[in-house]
Parts: structure tokens; C-alpha cells; sequence
């Protein structure tokens, strides 16, 4: 070999190359020779996780103490994939064990591929506690312990509604959080894993601030820290360093009985009018505490079942809470409003009583028509009837004559009194809608945006058939005559617009008669309903309806204690009220329209009630042929203590289905035996 | 065969310490990315490869004359000029950057193999200059040469690469007999304004033409808790680079036993801080032992240059000692906090094929001038 010899440059880039090795090594030697025991320690510290541990949710108890929303342990299967060999296998095993049809190999592998933290287990699927089936798949799993090296099960309290739909609309669900609600929530220590209140109570008592405290549902999580070696495999006991805190319980004015009594009954009704109507299936019902406003059952249908959001909702679950025309979502008895048809017939008689127009032993023949045109059918052919009988028979013709008598303003302030047409102000329900009480000024402000729409409608059209004939005209002569003809034509519109704008604005006797039979753009929440039979009920004052009773927490301290409370107190006759209860009396007993249903009630009881059959005023709909079937009322009739609304959509007649409802809630609320 | 011969010259030293290097790669790095894909040798596999691929093109290098390469150079540089244009058009982006194009299943990326596509061509260059380069003015066109690469490696945004450019240019003026002083003047000049412009830039506000996140990049080796989020931001990598390396302390964690890289918190430690992972699982002595095999190397390759007479190969060795150098002194510095994050690999070591096939064609290259160093042989 030839000498080799670094010449002056080469001996430079040695050099340079020295120093930085030298400094290199000289970092490395001060890293971990020198400061090596400092870094140990933090690289130790490291590998203790922090775990927060779930605090359980309070529940949501009825007036009596018995449970409605719960939180109950579910089983939890997690696999860790880090360090597994033969991951594939026991992916196809675990599939096959759990027997799910929506778990295939190909869904848990993406789970896992999707897992951001590769070295943290992956939630599988979560099993009800106490079920067979699951008990069952948690036995095969357990014995199959061997082939499924990564799969582990564990324990968490979950959210339970043990009595599945059952005031499903008034309890609300929980439901994964949103970035939106971790947003809003910032100052609330939520994780992105954790379940919310989304709806109803479970939502408007997520959280309850007092002073500094929270008492709301929610439990506030707890910490432990636990070891893990290099394999993130825990390493001996985890140490709890918070105790987790439970929430708060919830007790309701609901009385489970009653809630149940309801919904069964609504269910069975609903099932016989969907023999005779494919659209039925929706329903609506509230049953008031008439001495303090308390909702002691409260019903909407299609039902919604809070157990099918806590894992999320299934394909078949979406779909079917998707339903755009049912819309199971949206609780009826707050956010629907419905033409009251005869329901409406008390404040009809009040307003006529009150102004002096009648009296209860005022009469009218009945021919089965109003003589005043433009008058709408009775149902019947009534010969003489007064108030009392009026009210027994639904008499369209002694109503409307009442409601002529009385005027349209009467009818408006009677209603407005009642709390008709505006919200109830109810406390703890969501999306309350005020519902529309028609009224002359109303129907001029809407008539006059109806009448102006139309006319510009109309003349748009005008103009742009003239700009074609004009561009069309061959001589200046027909140019002018077409100008002519045009200028002549708008005069014409100007005069229909005058018209049509005096029919639209004006309060016209049809609109009465319309009214006056709770027809026409009347429209009402079954909440407002209710709530104005318990108004009449109690000798009209009129209560804030409410769910929330009081905050006590698992020691059994009360939080928090929510009372009655009076919005208005009605300013009419006691007289008159007590007419129309009498009237409303007539209906169960023999000769009223729904006297067959409560003959077997005794004496002392009373139900005073009122059917209603209204048109359902879709377009959708045929008018002679889909009717909401309707009841209210309140007993007992000498001291009323629960008043109810209840709507069966497309229960074809009041007295054929909501009364049927309105018979099991009072049956229950009493304790009569059911035959 | 023709040449059994030139065999004779081969420098094994410089062979065995390039093997003990991939060797030792591939060990590290079965133990650092065991947990980042699902096939826990996926990135093994690869990178076994790589370096056989890689085997393969130097090879090739070696049997081909590297005095004809001088004559290819004009074509070399303009596919390197178009090759970058192409990523800036057709480029895929990955965090931010633009430097990959697409070939088939693998991501090819064109700044590694402007690297030393610029040795080559830039030792032509500056091999017909020798001697004449005494002048600033003298040296300007060598700036225009090398400068069209490197601006457009900047564009994609890749500052790393940029740099190692610019260090391999250095190194390789010295060698073809710049004016020294006048490189040490240009060379501090530059730097210092660099440091004035970052202090500019946060005492005064002076506006830089980089984005916030590369700045932050630049400086937050200096104090990784000073991110902005008490060392959960920019300063996290350093941080968890540091703690992994100390942890380490004179024998380290154990061959897969270190808790920092299998737990994760040390990110992308099978690519840019893959030194971490010696650091923490060899210790010390591991640690030193890789600097040991780098620093033999890089040593053997003088030797080689110093028994050629072409001034040609010799640049070619003294640009490829100068980025390999650059290379190790800012990665391996990074993970030990005294270097700025440009995210530039450490040669022969991390994850990445581009680079790998980038490197192996280097260490081709001197084999080749090795064998070849003699005229008399021929």
C-alpha cells in the first residue's frame, strides 16, 4: 500500500470533524453521565397514567321516589393490539365469540387501525349488565380466555332507563359530547369521551349551580394513577388520588303509575287507529295537578327510548328517529299544536255568559245547521238546547249562535285569559311553542301580507304579458292601443287588490263561527290545553306547569326545592266557570258524548270532561275524512284535583280514542279497579 | 475480471464501518418502530429494502469510471433543476411541505437526491476553476450554481436540506483553494446576520419570509419550555428527546426496554429522532460507540481522498465528509438540544428510502474513487 499522508486542506476537515464529534460526545457525556439520574427520574414519571374514573350520574326518581333513569354497570370489551402477535386471529375470534352481526373482522380491525393510541386498548363493544344474552357472551368469552391474548373486560356505570320509552320525551338522553359542547363547556372539565345530557331533563339538569358547588345530574369524575411498565401493562394497585363524586338526584312530579297508565293506554289507541288510519301513530297527553300546576304525566308518541342513545343510535334506530313525518324527536305535548275543535267550547260559552249575550237556561233549536250563513254543519239534528245540553251533545249550532252573540274580541280576551295562544311558560320542558289564538288584529296583519303578496304577484304577471306584446306590436297605432288596454287593466287589478284586501283583513262572520267550535287557524299545545282545564278546574288560577321537584343528593340532603307557582288569576265570573264545569259534567253522564265510557265511575268521582273531533288542517289531509280525536277534562267534578289534554292524531273522533286515554288515567289516578 | 485489480486498493476499514452502521440501524430500528405500524418489522423490511436497493446503485456507481461522471455534469444539473420543479408542481404534501412525488407505491424525494447530484456537478464545476477562485467576484458564479438548487428547495418549504446544501458548497470551496479568509468571512458574515435577523425578529418585529412554526423551529432548542405552551408545543420533541437520551445514562434502558420511545411519548423516533433511541436504550457507551463508527468513516474517506490525485474526485470526497458532517452535527445535535429542529436525517440511520438510496450512492461514489486512485494502474 502507497503511504497515505493528509495534506494541509485534508488536516482542516480532520480538525473540523474533531471538534464536532467533540462536541457532540461532550453533550452526550453531560446528558447522561452527568445529568443521567435527573432524566431517569422524568422519563419514570412518564410511565404513570393518570385515569379519571367515571362519577356516577344521578338519577331521575317520580314524585314518589321510584327510579326512571338510572345508571347501572355495562361490560366493557377492549382489546389491546400492542405486542400482539397474531393480531388477526384473535380478531376473528373475538368476532365470532361476541356474535354480533354488526362486529365482523373487518369492522373491529378498523376500529383498532382507526385507535390514535396505538398503545391503549380499544373499546370493542359494551354488553348490558344482568341480561342473558350478555351474560352469555361474557361466559364465552371468559372461557376462551387462552386464544384472546389483548381482550379484556371491565365494568362502567352506564345510563339505564329501566322502564325504556316511558317519559322518554320528558327525561331526555345522554349522548357522546360534541366539539360544540366541549366548546360551550370549556370551564366545565368535560373529557371527549364523556356523556352529556341532550335532551329534556337530563339535559336542563346536566348541571346546577349553587354558589360554588355543582348539583347538577352529572357526577364529577374522579383520578387514580396507575404504574405501567414498558408494555403499558399496569404494575400493582392503582392509587386513588380524587375519589370520584356522584351527581345529584332528580325527584320529578311524575308519578310512574300515572305515566304508565297513560302511555298504555295511548299505545292501545293508537294501535286501533292505525287499523282505520295508516297515518295514525302520533299522540300528545298531559295530566296536571290542578292545585299547583305539577305535570304528573306527560306523553308523546311516536315514543322515544333513551336507552337506544346511550351507545348510539343503531341503523334501524337512526332511521326510525329519523322519520321525517312522525318524527319521533320532537315532544308533542310541548312543541305540537293542534286545532282544539270542541274542546274549544268552554271558552265559547264563557265568553257568551260573561258578556251577559246568554244564560245557562238560554235556548236554541237545533235543525242541524246554523241559520246565519255562512254557517257550518252540526253533526246532528239537536231540537232544543241550552248551555248544559250544548255542552253534553257538542252542539255546533248553539255554539256558533254563542259565539255571534258574543263577538269575536269576547272569545279572544276569554281564551287569552286561559293562557291559549301563548306559552306556559312551563319550567324544565324545551322548545315550548306558544301555539296561535286568531284574532281580528291578527288576521288583518296576516291578510294584509297575504292581499299585498298577491297583488304583486299579479301584476308581475301583467307586465311581462305586455312586454311580449308590446316588443310584438307592428305599428305605433297598436303600440298605443296596447298601452291603453294595459293602463285599463291595472286600474282592474288596483280594484281586485281592494278587494281581496278587505275580504283578507276583515273579520268575517265565517271566522267567528270558525272559532266559536275551535276551528279556523286556532291552534294549541296539549300543555296550554291542559293547563286551561286545570285553570277553569280550580276556579281559575291559572299555574306554571313543572317537572322539577327537588335536588337531593346521595347523602340525602335537599339542594335545591322547586314549588308551585301562579302566573294569573283569571278575572271572570266564579258563576261563569262554574256553568261551564257543570256543562262539561253533562258530557259522561247519559246523554253526553263520552257518557258511555265513564258510566261505570261512582258518583263521588265526577269526571267533567269535553270530546273534541277537529279537523287536522294539513293540506295532506282529507277534511271530510282524517280527524284528530280529542278529550280534556278534570275530576273530581265537586273538588277537581287532576285536569288532562290528550290528542290522538288521527283517532277519527274524541269520544273513539283520547277519551278512552282520558278513562285509564283516571281509573288509575283514583284506584278503581279496571274491569 | 478487468478490474480485479483495482480491488487490491479497496479500503475495507471504510466498508466495515458502513456495514457496522446499517447493522446497527436496522437493530435500532426493529426496537424503535415496533409500535408504529400494525407489522411491528413493517419499517425493517422497508428499510432492509432500501439499503438493498441501495447496495445494488452503488454497486452500479463503482463499475462505472467516476472521471466520466465530469463529463455528464451539465445534463446532471439540469435533471436536478428539473426534478425540483417537478415537486414544487406535481409534489405531494405531507406536514406542511411539498417534497414528495409519487412513483408507484413509493414516495420519492427529489431533495435527497439533489444532494449529491450537486457533489457531483458542483466538483465539475469547481474543478475547472481551481486556483481561480481568489476574488469575492470570482466567487460569484459558484454562488448562482449552487444557489438555483438550493432556492428552490426552499420553496417546498425545506430549510434542512437547504442548508446541508450550503454547508456541502463550503466545505468543497475550501477544498478546490478558496480564498479562505474570505470563505470564513462569508461564512460568519452570513451566520451572524442569520442570528441578527432572528433577534430582529423578536425584539423589534423585523418580518422573516418564513412561516411562525419554522422560526419557532429554529429557536426553541434554546429554552423548549419558552413555546408558548410550556413545552407542550415546538418544545415538545426536545424535550421528550432529551428526557429519552439522559434516561439512558452510561449502559441505557435495555434493547427495547426504553420507555420513552416504546410508550410513545418521543414522536417520530424511527425517522428524525431516531438517535434518541440509542441514546435511551444503548446509553452511553451505545451512543459514543455510533459516533465512534461515524467518525471512522468519515476518517477513511480523508484517507481515500488523500491517496487521489484527481482534483475531481477529490472534491467529490470532500463534499460528500462536509454533508455527512452537517448531517450528523445538526441531527444528532437536535436530539440533544443544542441544535435548532430542521429536520434533516441522520445519514445511514433513520427510516427513509430516498436518503437511504441518496447515502448509499455516496459511499459508492468514494469506493469508486478509491479503487480508481491511480492513474498507473490503467
Amino acid at each position: 500500500m502507497e503511504e497515505r499522508k493528509l495534506d494541509a486542506k485534508l488536516t482542516a476537515f480532520l480538525i473540523v470533524l474533531m471538534v464536532i464529534f467533540g462536541v457532540l460526545l461532550f453533550r452526550l457525556f453531560d446528558l447522561q453521565l452527568l445529568h443521567g439520574r435527573t432524566f431517569q427520574a422524568r422519563a419514570e414519571a412518564n410511565s404513570s397514567r393518570l385515569l379519571s374514573l367515571p362519577g356516577r350520574r344521578g338519577d331521575i326518581l317520580d314524585r314518589y321516589g321510584r327510579v326512571l333513569a338510572t345508571s347501572r354497570p355495562v361490560f366493557v370489551v377492549s382489546l389491546n393490539t400492542y405486542g400482539l402477535a397474531n393480531q388477526e386471529e384473535v380478531i376473528k375470534r373475538l368476532a365470532s365469540l361476541l356474535g354480533n352481526p354488526e362486529l365482523t373482522p373487518q369492522s373491529i380491525g378498523e376500529l383498532v387501525r382507526l385507535n390514535p393510541r396505538r398503545y391503549e386498548p380499544v373499546e370493542i363493544a359494551r354488553l348490558p349488565w344482568g341480561e342473558p344474552e350478555s351474560m352469555e357472551v361474557i361466559t364465552r368469552l371468559e372461557e376462551s380466555r387462552e386464544e384472546l391474548p389483548g381482550v379484556a373486560i371491565s365494568t362502567e356505570p352506564v345510563r339505564y332507563y329501566p322502564y325504556g320509552p316511558l317519559a322518554g320525551h320528558v327525561l331526555g338522553y345522554v349522548g357522546r359530547i360534541t366539539k360544540e359542547e366541549l366548546q360551550a363547556f370549556a370551564d366545565r372539565q368535560y373529557g371527549i369521551n364523556d356523556l352529556v345530557g341532550k335532551a329534556g331533563l337530563e339535559r336542563l339538569y346536566e348541571s346546577y349551580p349553587v354558589g360554588e358547588e355543582d348539583y347538577g345530574l352529572r357526577g364529577q369524575k374522579g383520578m387514580q394513577r396507575i404504574e405501567v411498565d414498558v408494555r403499558n401493562r399496569p404494575v400493582g394497585d392503582p392509587e386513588l388520588i380524587i375519589p370520584p363524586a356522584p351527581g345529584t338526584n332528580l325527584v320529578t312530579t311524575l308519578d310512574l303509575r300515572l305515566q304508565q297508565a297513560l302511555e298504555r293506554s295511548l299505545d292501545e289507541t293508537i294501535a286501533a287507529a292505525k287499523r282505520k288510519n295508516a297515518k295514525a301513530g302520533g299522540a300528545a297527553a298531559v295530566v296536571l295537578d290542578v292545585r299547583s300546576g305539577a305535570i304528573l304525566a306527560m306523553a308523546s308518541r311516536p315514543a322515544l327510548n333513551p336507552n337506544d342513545f346511550v351507545d348510539g343510535l343503531s341503523r334501524q334506530e337512526a332511521a326510525y328517529y329519523d322519520d321525517r313525518r312522525l318524527m319521533p324527536y320532537t315532544n308533542r305535548a310541548v312543541q305540537g299544536t293542534y286545532a282544539p275543535g270542541s274542546t274549544f267550547k268552554m271558552i265559547t260559552g264563557m265568553a257568551a255568559l260573561e258578556a251577559g249575550a246568554i244564560t245557562p237556561e238560554f235556548s236554541v233549536t237545533c235543525t242541524g245547521r246554523y241559520w246565519q250563513p255562512p254557517s257550518i254543519k252540526c253533526w246532528d239534528v239537536h231540537g232544543r238546547v241550552d248551555l248544559y245540553r250544548a255542552f253534553a251533545v257538542s252542539c255546533n249550532t248553539f255554539f256558533q249562535h254563542a259565539g255571534y252573540l258574543a263577538g269575536p274580541d269576547a272569545m279572544v280576551a276569554v281564551a287569552r285569559e286561559f293562557g291559549l295562544g301563548e306559552k306556559t311558560g312551563a319550567r324544565d320542558v324545551t322548545g315550548e311553542s306558544a301555539g296561535l289564538l286568531p284574532s281580528p288584529a291578527w288576521k288583518k296583519e296576516v291578510g294584509a301580507a297575504e292581499a299585498k303578496r298577491n297583488a304583486a304577484r299579479r301584476r308581475e304577471a301583467l307586465e311581462e304579458r305586455y312586454r311580449l306584446l308590446l316588443a310584438q306590436a307592428k305599428s305605433e297605432e297598436e303600440r298605443q292601443r296596447l298601452l291603453r288596454q294595459k293602463g285599463e287593466e291595472e286600474k282592474r287589478l288596483e280594484a281586485t287588490y281592494e278587494i281581496e284586501y278587505r275580504f283578507l283583513t276583515q273579520w268575517q262572520p265565517f271566522d267567528t263561527f270558525n272559532m266559536a267550535i275551535g276551528q279556523g287557524a286556532n291552534s294549541f299545545t296539549m300543555l296550554q290545553m291542559a293547563n286551561y282545564i286545570a285553570t277553569l278546574a280550580n276556579g281559575g288560577q291559572r299555574w306554571q306547569p313543572y317537572l322539577a321537584q327537588r335536588l337531593v343528593t346521595p347523602e340525602g340532603k335537599v339542594v335545591a326545592e322547586f314549588g308551585p307557582k301562579l302566573v294569573h288569576r283569571v278575572g271572570l265570573k266564579p258563576q261563569t266557570l262554574a256553568a261551564v264545569r257543570r256543562g262539561m259534567r253533562q258530557v259522561t253522564l247519559p246523554g253526553g258524548t263520552a257518557a258511555s265510557l265513564f258510566a261505570d265511575f261512582p258518583q263521588e268521582i265526577g269526571v267533567a270532561g269535553k270530546t273534541g273531533t277537529a279537523q287536522t288542517g294539513l293540506a295532506r289531509d282529507d277534511p271530510r275524512e282524517d280527524f284528530h280525536g280529542l278529550f280534556v277534562g278534570f275530576a273530581p267534578f265537586e273538588r277537581p284535583e287532576i285536569a288532562l289534554a290528550i290528542l290522538v292524531e288521527y283517532g277519527e273522533s274524541g269520544a273513539g280514542s283520547a277519551a278512552k286515554v282520558a278513562r285509564e288515567v283516571f281509573r288509575t289516578y283514583f284506584g278503581l279497579e279496571t274491569p | 475480471m478487468w478490474w480485479r485489480k483495482q480491488w487490491r486498493n479497496l479500503d475495507l476499514p471504510f466498508l466495515l464501518a458502513a456495514a457496522a452502521i446499517l447493522a446497527m440501524s436496522l437493530l435500532v430500528l426493529s426496537s424503535a418502530s415496533a409500535n408504529v405500524a400494525e407489522d411491528s418489522l413493517f419499517y425493517v423490511k422497508r428499510q432492509l429494502l432500501w439499503i438493498g436497493c441501495g447496495t445494488v446503485l452503488a454497486l452500479g456507481v463503482v463499475t462505472v469510471d467516476y472521471r466520466r461522471l465530469g463529463k455528464l455534469a451539465p445534463w446532471l444539473y439540469a435533471a436536478t433543476l428539473l426534478m425540483l420543479l417537478a415537486v414544487l408542481a406535481v409534489g405531494s404534501e405531507a406536514r406542511g411541505a411539498q417534497r414528495w412525488i409519487g412513483l408507484g407505491p413509493f414516495l420519492f424525494q427529489p431533495s435527497e437526491f439533489a444532494k449529491i447530484l450537486v457533489v457531483i456537478t458542483l466538483s465539475d464545476f469547481l474543478a475547472r476553476r481551481q486556483g481561480q477562485l481568489k476574488r469575492l467576484r470570482d466567487l460569484v458564479p459558484v454562488f448562482v450554481y449552487v444557489g438555483l438548487p438550493m432556492l428552490l428547495i426552499m420553496r417546498q418549504p425545506d430549510l434542512g436540506t437547504s442548508l446541508v446544501l450550503a454547508a456541502t458548497s463550503l466545505g468543497m470551496l475550501f477544498m478546490a483553494g478558496a480564498n479562505v479568509r474570505l470563505l470564513l468571512w462569508l461564512s460568519g458574515g452570513t451566520v451572524a446576520a442569520a442570528c441578527g435577523a432572528l433577534l430582529a425578529h423578536f425584539h423589534l418585529g423585523l418580518p422573516l419570509p418564513l412561516e411562525d412554526y419554522q422560526i419557532m423551529r429554529l429557536v426553541v432548542f434554546l429554552d423548549p419550555y419558552a413555546d408558548g405552551q410550556g413545552g407542550r408545543g415546538a418544545g415538545y420533541h426536545i424535550i421528550q428527546s432529551l428526557v429519552a437520551i439522559g434516561a439512558g445514562g452510561p449502559f441505557g434502558q435495555g434493547y427495547r426496554r426504553g420507555s420513552q420511545v416504546q410508550l410513545n411519548f418521543l414522536p417520530e423516533h424511527h425517522t428524525d429522532f431516531i438517535f434518541s433511541v440509542v441514546g435511551e436504550e444503548f446509553g452511553f457507551v451505545g451512543a459514543a460507540f455510533l459516533l465512534g463508527l461515524y467518525f471512522l468513516l468519515l476518517y477513511r474517506a480523508l484517507l481515500i481522498a488523500a491517496e487521489t490525485d484527481n482534483p475531481f474526485g477529490r472534491l467529490i470526497i470532500a463534499g460528500i465528509i462536509s454533508m455527512f458532517a452537517f448531517h450528523l452535527l445538526v441531527n444528532v445535535g437536535m436530539t440533544m438540544g443544542i441544535m435548532p429542529i430542521t429536520g434533516i436525517p441522520l445519514p445511514l440511520f433513520s427510516y427513509g428510502g430516498s436518503s437511504m438510496l441518496m447515502n448509499m450512492l455516496a459511499l459508492g461514489l468514494i469506493v469508486n474513487i478509491n479503487l480508481r486512485h491511480r492513474r498507473l494502474l490503467f
